[in-house]
């Protein structure tokens, strides 16, 4: 409920034209006429008003600032930064802009929310930086792109190589060795994570595929929930049961962040976990610095004989909404990123954990020679080997159609809160897909 | 006076003993729960993340003091404009809140009017009001005069909240002040205004330091009406900005406690230097 | 305030307007002109405005009147009564618990106790200290993994496995109290230690020479001198308490599961995260109205104004 609305609510800003805001500038414009005379004064100067760019990338800031003034310099135009903290709380900012009649004209987001906030009507499109750079296009409709990619953000797994002597791969090797080091060492073999958080949801939906569970099915205009139909039921039980089993190897992961799994690995109270990229990597690096060569990337946990065919990948990058003061400033700063010679900076500043767009700039010469890269081969081995298996959760219609229910039930955190009911509230493995199930038949 | 007093005697200095015992006991526990936190962040801040967290425990016996801390924060966080952004808006509404607040202080206790309780009962009221339920409609009113990340509106909005209980503060200590003094004056010829500034203003420079550094308190505590206010990076006040480090990748609790240690300093150094004017202010009730 | 002395301040008033010789009058309006316009500006424009906006059906872009339609939906959805419940929880439990702590610590101060002025000095720092690195202190210590509270527990054998304090259902609230008792537990400090100093010593050294034992002395003569501080505390900390919205929304944002959302974090929730402020500035309303009426209980039971007018 917490993070629910906007979808709902969005319905309501469809209609773009009335939307007259009669009732605020009735009170406010009596006020206004006493305090203009002495606050008006910036108002007059440029011919262009500033595009006005909501980020959550406070890390790659220094980059962005240095890409913003080579565009300013360029162009007319001037770029107002805004920085928020990551996740949800960038879409609340952005709805509180929108409420005050102010919207931002550039936002830097995931596919998922450019998906839905396309839906409602408010994107302009970016289809010259899309196909002139021969990005990905997840968001394309009748004809134009709405999203232009700047980065891919895999989910990861990282393990203790010198507590597991082996990786162990197989769901059932999981289960035995996880148990074997909770037994044996001082730490829990593995971490199950669930609740409302972004981390446990990711991870559960990634388990559900492991077990090759078809959630969703048919096209974008007619998404069906198929997790509890003959063909899928099964599989979805037994992925709760193999969780299930995983949990007892686990400490009590209910509503962790993706910060307390790492903190789990780096202070050695578990020896392996689910994360994004490099993440726990970087963090280990200035924490526990020796800890470092102990820690090995890995894939999601398998079921003997399946594929690892489905790899959960955040796509993120930029969109451009048509409601705000300087659309055309926004998408000409697009087009501009998009093309500069800085774009690799902005990505590779936070390394490991942000990858370029495309197969072909992951071989690019900036991408080598960067220095964090070239000290984990592992990691970039293990992105460029699953590169094909990248899946956004927006993908996930038939033939990868956009999927509104699976974009919804992301910002609802529903399988994170699957999890906990299976692992808090004592529900049975069946039990938990009945429930699911009939949350995501909710969002339909 | 013989055996019965000298048996309750025993048990008297027992009890005395005990008591005492339970005295210290408290002071002891309640000083631990207090220190903890503040040390722990004191800690973490001087020393680098890699000896905090070396070998899987938590140091916090500081070895190895280092000023890395400060210097990633200085180096790649906007820690310093942050600053500048609260020191500017929490002096503006300090000024703005303790001249009100004096104003209106010596006007309520030197002129006669009715409705005096209603004016009494309203100040009180907006004393124990919500800031999130004022800072909503503030943030509408605001976004529609264009006053969004600015000073000025931050400055008011933080007035709005310590205004209140500085106006009763100095309500409370104008009465202190004899009228005598200003009447010595008048008789000697001074003016009305001579009278406010030579007489009235250095009596009550108690009442209103007090009521100045709970305006102080306030603003540099603000966390609510600046996270509403501000959107812009560059407006952040320190309070917002250090909020959002966190969820970095590049900052860890080491950066977070360094700059958690420099918000700080203000607080603790009117702890040391100002308490006796502290504790003024809480006679007359405190703040939220 | 003495009757004599509250005489004394009329008639020197009305001196001042009679002798009205040099610019009284202004001194009268620079007294009070920015007192008013600025409640005018910052309070009664926004409340006004704000209980207007509360009848209005997204009322900032497309306002449609309602009356009181958004009330109604309010009060008859039953979650409200929920977020009320959190947040009398909060209050009673974070101002019972910091005026335990401030009385203990008041009673033990004023035994002079050796140390005392230190430790009087020490107490005005959580106070003092922002909410934000208050925060920040006790995230860290409650962290599942990096904090000293776990690894102590589970040192000690008393937990198997780090408990994730402030996003697990059970320990959310309780962690969140915690933290704001050690913030707030100064207020009731600093107000009981002035009340007790108050009190005059001859009183407890005729009761020791009758023979009274310390409990008969506190109950006789501490505990009536502090009931009317013991009260006031009560119920303005416990508005403020009620009111309270930047420590639990830097700690919990009001999770999990909406355990540890109070009606304040549920305004905010409603204004920015959901941009329903018709439902927001109802709610304000809502609140607005439950804090006139404690007001009210407050004036009639107090009557604080009576301390200055």
């Amino acid at each position: 409920m917490m993070n629910g609305n906007h979808s709902r609510g969005g319905d309501g800003r469809k209609t773009r034209g009335s939307s007259r805001r009669t009732f605020l500038a009735a009170v406010g414009s009596a006020a206004a006429v006493t305090t203009a005379g002495c606050l008006g004064g910036g108002g007059g100067g440029g011919s262009n008003e500033p595009i006005r760019y909501l980020s959550d990338r406070g890390d790659s800031k220094d980059v962005m600032d240095e890409i913003i003034a080579e565009f300013e310099e360029e162009t007319d135009h001037t770029v107002e930064m805004i920085y928020t903290a990551k996740g949800t709380s960038s879409d609340a900012e952005m709805q509180k802009m929108v409420a005050a009649g102010n919207p931002p004209d550039l936002l830097f987001d995931t596919s998922t929310d450019a998906y839905r906030l396309q839906r409602d009507g408010v994107l302009a499109p970016v289809t010259g930086a899309v196909q002139d750079n021969d990005l990905p296009d997840p968001v394309s409709v009748g004809g134009e792109s709405y999203f232009a990619a700047a980065m891919v953000e895999p989910l990861m797994g990282w393990y203790r190589n010198d507590v597991y002597s082996e990786m162990p791969a197989s769901w059932s090797e999981w289960v035995e060795a996880a148990g074997e080091v909770s037994a044996n060492e001082s730490m829990e073999g593995y971490v199950i994570q669930s609740g409302q958080t972004n981390n446990a949801d990711t991870q559960m939906t990634q388990y559900l595929w492991q077990n090759d569970v078809e959630i969703y099915g048919g096209p974008s205009d007619g998404i069906e929930v198929r997790l509890d139909n003959d063909d899928n039921r099964q599989a979805a039980v037994e992925t709760f049961e193999w969780v299930q089993s995983m949990a007892e190897h686990s400490p009590n992961g209910s509503g962790w962040a993706w910060g307390d799994a790492i903190g789990a690995l780096q202070q050695e109270n578990a020896a392996a976990i689910a994360s994004v990229g490099g993440l726990p990597i970087l963090t280990i690096q200035a924490n526990r610095p020796d800890l470092v060569e102990n820690l090995s990337p890995m894939p999601f946990p398998v079921p003997s004989g399946a594929a690892q065919d489905r790899w959960w990948a955040y796509m993120e990058g930029h969109l451009v909404r048509n409601d705000g003061q300087n659309t055309e400033g926004a998408q000409a700063f697009v087009d501009f990123f998009t093309s500069s010679s800085r774009f690799f900076d902005f990505v590779l500043s936070a390394p490991l954990f942000q990858f370029p767009p495309t197969r072909e700039q992951l071989d690019a010469p900036e991408v080598a020679e960067n220095e964090v890269i070239q000290q984990h081969p592992d990691v970039m081995n293990l992105v460029r080997d699953n590169w094909d298996a990248f899946t956004s959760v927006l993908a996930t219609g038939d033939d990868g159609a956009p999927n509104i229910v699976a974009a919804d039930a992301y910002s609802e955190q529903l399988f994170g809160q699957a999890a906990d009911q299976l692992l808090v509230g004592g529900l049975t493995p069946d039990e938990t897909v009945d429930w699911l199930a009939e949350e995501l038949r909710g969002l339909q | 006076m013989a055996t019965s007093t000298g048996r309750s005697l025993v048990s008297h200095d027992t009890q005395k003993r005990l008591q005492r015992i339970a005295v210290y006991l408290t002071a002891l526990l309640i000083s631990v729960f207090t220190i903890i936190p503040v040390y722990v962040m004191v800690v973490i801040a001087i020393q680098s993340p890699a000896t905090t967290f070396a070998g899987g425990r938590v140091n916090l016996l500081p070895t190895q003091p280092s000023l890395r801390n400060f210097l990633v924060l200085l180096g790649s966080t906007d820690t310093v404009r942050y600053f500048v952004n609260s020191l500017v808006v929490t002096l503006g509404s300090t000024v703005l809140s303790t001249t009100i607040a004096v104003a209106a202080g010596y006007g309520l206790t030197r002129f006669d009017f009715t409705g005096k309780s209603l004016a009494a009962r309203a100040v009180l009221f907006s004393y124990m009001f919500s800031p999130i339920v004022l800072a909503i409609p503030l943030y509408v009113v605001f976004s529609t005069l264009g006053l969004l990340n600015s000073h000025f509106a931050l400055t008011l909005a933080l007035t709005a909240i310590s205004a209140p209980f500085c106006i009763w503060l100095m309500w409370q200590y104008f009465q202190t002040v004899p009228i005598a003094l200003e009447e010595s004056a008048w008789v000697r010829g001074a003016s009305r205004w001579r009278t406010v500034r030579d007489v009235v203003l250095p009596v009550a420079r108690p009442g209103y330091i007090s009521a100045a550094i709970f305006a102080f308190a306030v603003a540099w505590n603000d966390f609510t009406m600046a996270r509403v206010v501000m959107s812009r990076d560059e407006m952040y006040t320190i309070t917002v900005g250090a909020s959002l480090f966190l969820d970095r990748v590049s900052i860890g609790w080491g950066e977070t406690m360094a700059v958690s240690l420099l918000i700080s300093i203000p607080p603790f150094l009117i702890a040391l230097f100002l308490q006796r004017y502290l504790l003024q202010g809480f006679s007359v009730g405190g703040l939220e | 305030m003495s009757t004599a002395l509250k005489s004394r301040l009329a008639a020197a008033g009305s001196a001042l307007r009679e002798r009205d010789v040099d610019g009284t009058t202004l001194l009268l309006a620079a007294c009070f002109v920015p007192m008013l316009a600025f409640f005018v500006v910052v309070w009664v424009i926004p409340i006004v405005y704000a209980l207007g906006m509360s009848l209005f059906a997204s009322p900032v872009r497309n306002p449609e009147f309602v009356g009181l339609g958004n009330y109604a939906e309010l009060l008859g959805n039953g979650a409200f009564w929920g977020f009320l419940w959190n947040s009398v929880v909060y209050a009673v439990a974070t101002t019972g618990l910091s005026l335990v702590i401030g009385l203990g610590l008041a009673l033990v101060i004023n035994q002079r106790i050796r140390g005392g002025d230190a430790l009087r000095t020490l107490m005005i720092f959580p106070y003092l200290l922002p909410t934000l690195v208050v925060i920040f202190m006790w995230k860290f210590i409650l962290d599942p993994n990096i904090g000293i509270l776990n690894q102590f527990l589970v040192d000690a054998g008393l937990i198997d496995k780090p408990i994730a304090f402030f996003s697990t259902l059970e320990f959310a609230m309780p962690a969140v109290v915690v933290t704001s008792v050690w913030k707030f537990a100064s207020f009731a400090f600093f107000i009981l230690l002035a009340r007790l100093q108050a009190i005059d010593p001859d009183l407890y050294e005729r009761a020791r020479v009758e023979g009274a034992t310390t409990w008969q002395a506190f109950r006789d003569i501490t505990f009536p001198h502090l009931r009317g501080a013991i009260l006031i505390i009560l119920l303005v900390r416990g508005i403020w308490m009620f009111n309270k919205f930047d420590i639990i929304y830097l700690s919990t944002r009001g999770g999990p599961l909406q355990q540890t959302t109070t009606l304040p974090i549920r305004v905010y929730q409603l204004a920015f995260s959901e941009v329903n402020f018709g439902m927001a500035t109802a709610l304000a309303g809502v609140m607005f109205f439950l804090l006139a009426g404690v007001a009210v209980v407050y004036f009639r039971a107090f009557a604080p104004e009576k301390e200055v007018a």
